[in-house]
Formats: C-alpha cells, structure tokens, sequence
C-alpha cells in the first residue's frame, strides 16, 4: 500500500491538472446528403489570460488563425484539412496548450456509405 | 460540359498537381476494403532484390517487413497490417543504399471494428503534441482521428526532406468531397485514403 501511495497522488495531481485544461472540439453541424459538416468548438476552464486559436499543415509548425478568444466560442467554417489547437499565455508565459483536433475536407454521415 | 467530364477534368487536375515522379508505386490489391495485400510496380530494373518496408515510428527508419520475389511487379503473398506506411524497394546486387530505388509510399489504415479498441488520443514520442480521437463521434470518424495520430507520428519522425510522394488515390475526389457519380465507389476505405493522402500531401508540400 505504501509503494501505491505515490501512484495515486501522482494520478490525483494529473487528473486535477487534466481538469484545468480547456478542450478544442470539432463538432458536426448537419448531415446534408451524404456529407457531414463540422464546426470547430472550444470552452474552458482557462488558466491562461489571453488564448489565440492556431492551425497548420503539421502538427509541429503553426500559424496564427484567430486571436483574444472568448472562454467559450466557435468557427463555422474553419479551413479543412488542417490541425487546430489554442494556445493560452499570461504575459510571456505560454503555458497552456490543448489537445490538438484535425478537421478533414469531407467527412460522410452515419451510415452513408459502406 | 457535363459532370462527368467536370469530375474527370477536376481529378485529372487533382493528380497532376499532386502525383510526383517515383520509380514505382505501391498500393493494396483490394482498393475498396482490407485487407490489404500490397501491390508493387517498380521501375529502372530488374533489381536483384525487393522487399517491402514500414517506417517505424519508435526508430525513426524503414524496416523490411517481407522480402519479395525478384520481379518488378506483383502482388506480396500475405496481407499487411494496418496503421502503418509502405514502400517497396529494389535494390542492385550489392545491396548499397545508393543503388536502392523505392517506391512511392501508400497508407494502410487502421479499422476498428469498436470504439472500445481506440485510445482517447495519440500522442508525438517527444510529446510535442496530443491529437484527440473524439470518442462521442461516429466509428469512422474515430477511426479517421486514430489513423490521423499514426499518420502525424510517422510525419513528425520522417522529417520534411525524407518523405516520399503518396500513392494517388484509386478515386480521388476534390476538396468539395466526391460527386455523386462518384458516391457509389467512395467505401469508408475509400474515404479514408482520400483523407490521409490529402493530409500526408499538404504536410509533405507544406501546402
């Protein structure tokens, strides 16, 4: 039990730092025909003061897409075939960072196709 | 001009824009599900040997994976598994890196066949970056968030100047999403390769 100890305050620490984090989403708007449409979505809880929504062709480089986001909002037509993450900082301290999503160029609905 | 010549001009323009010169191609035998025997056409030979290779992510480099017959062109006895990348290699007797020749590069994808068999997301080695497989959404689409993260891993260890050019999609369709004289070819295979060449292509051309 004591070997487990700090097992489990290491995975309290994780969880409350995992809870902390805002999620980027991408989320489906209708089923027109066959094709899915998406929007992207993003909501807190932020520890960071100002957060700028990035994208890129890599998941490594990234480009400026949208800047002072609001703690909850969305893009309607975010551009396709790219990766998405928000950058968060306080002064010129970055330190917050989502989970990056991909937005793909079509996406079929449900049961669609085979 | 109707829409069946538009859907041919735009896909003529689609591959012409993307497909590079490569000595040979690579790509599955069954384009339209798995699994996925690999088909090979190389050029400039005969080679005194072939042989198929993955990239490993973990390494960073091509691992041979089947060696082949010594032919040109054919078909490789057993399936490959997916979520990996391939390519096939012919290689002058002396087995020198400089004599080699390969392929252009082609996908084989993942396919759950439950959520249950998916992480929640997948991440680089150096944990740069977390992609997420968004787990509330469809099968395919957890599966195309899934082979997305594989993808992205192989790209970050390849590096900007080793990655060969992609396989062209049997049915390409164009950024609009396919035709509906299209429809009837595009499976959830289909789908997906279009999806991951497209991406695979914008990250090696930095579109």
């Amino acid at each position: 039990m004591r070997r487990k100890l700090p097992i489990v305050l290491a995975s309290l620490v994780l969880v409350t730092v995992m809870a902390e984090a805002g999620q980027l989403v991408r989320e489906p708007i209708s089923c027109l025909g066959p094709s899915q449409l998406y929007f992207v979505s993003w909501f807190g809880p932020w520890k960071a003061g100002v957060k700028w929504l990035e994208y890129g062709v890599n998941a490594t480089s990234w480009d400026w897409y949208s800047g002072f986001l609001e703690d909850v909002g969305c893009i309607s037509s975010p551009e396709l075939n790219r990766y998405y993450r928000i950058m968060g900082c306080r002064g010129n301290n970055c330190s917050q960072q989502t989970a990056s999503i991909y937005v793909p160029s079509w996406a079929p609905c449900e049961g669609a196709i085979p | 001009m109707n829409k069946i010549t538009t859907g041919l001009v735009l896909m003529i323009l689609w591959q012409t824009s993307y497909a590079d010169q490569s000595p040979g191609l690579v790509k599955c035998d069954n384009v339209q599900g798995l699994p996925c025997k690999l088909v090979w056409n190389i050029a400039n030979g005969p080679h005194a040997y072939y042989r198929v290779e993955r990239f490993d992510t973990k390494n960073g480099n091509w691992i041979v994976v089947q060696p082949l017959p010594r032919k040109p062109r054919g078909v490789t006895v057993n399936a490959v598994s997916g979520g990996s990348l391939y390519r096939v290699v012919g290689c002058k007797p002396d087995r020198a890196a400089e004599s080699c020749v390969g392929s252009s590069v082609h996908w084989v994808p993942f396919q759950a066949e439950s959520a249950a068999d998916l992480p929640d997301s997948v991440r680089s080695s150096t944990g740069d970056w977390e992609l997420v497989v968004h787990k509330d959404a469809p099968l395919h689409m957890q599966n195309l968030d899934y082979n997305v993260g594989l993808l992205t891993q192989v790209l970050d260890r390849m590096g900007q100047t080793a990655r060969p050019p992609m396989t062209v999609p049997e049915y390409l369709y164009s950024d609009q999403g396919p035709t509906a004289e299209m429809l009837p070819d595009i499976t959830l295979d289909v789908w997906m390769q279009n999806e991951l060449y497209r991406l695979y292509e914008g990250a090696r051309r930095r579109r």
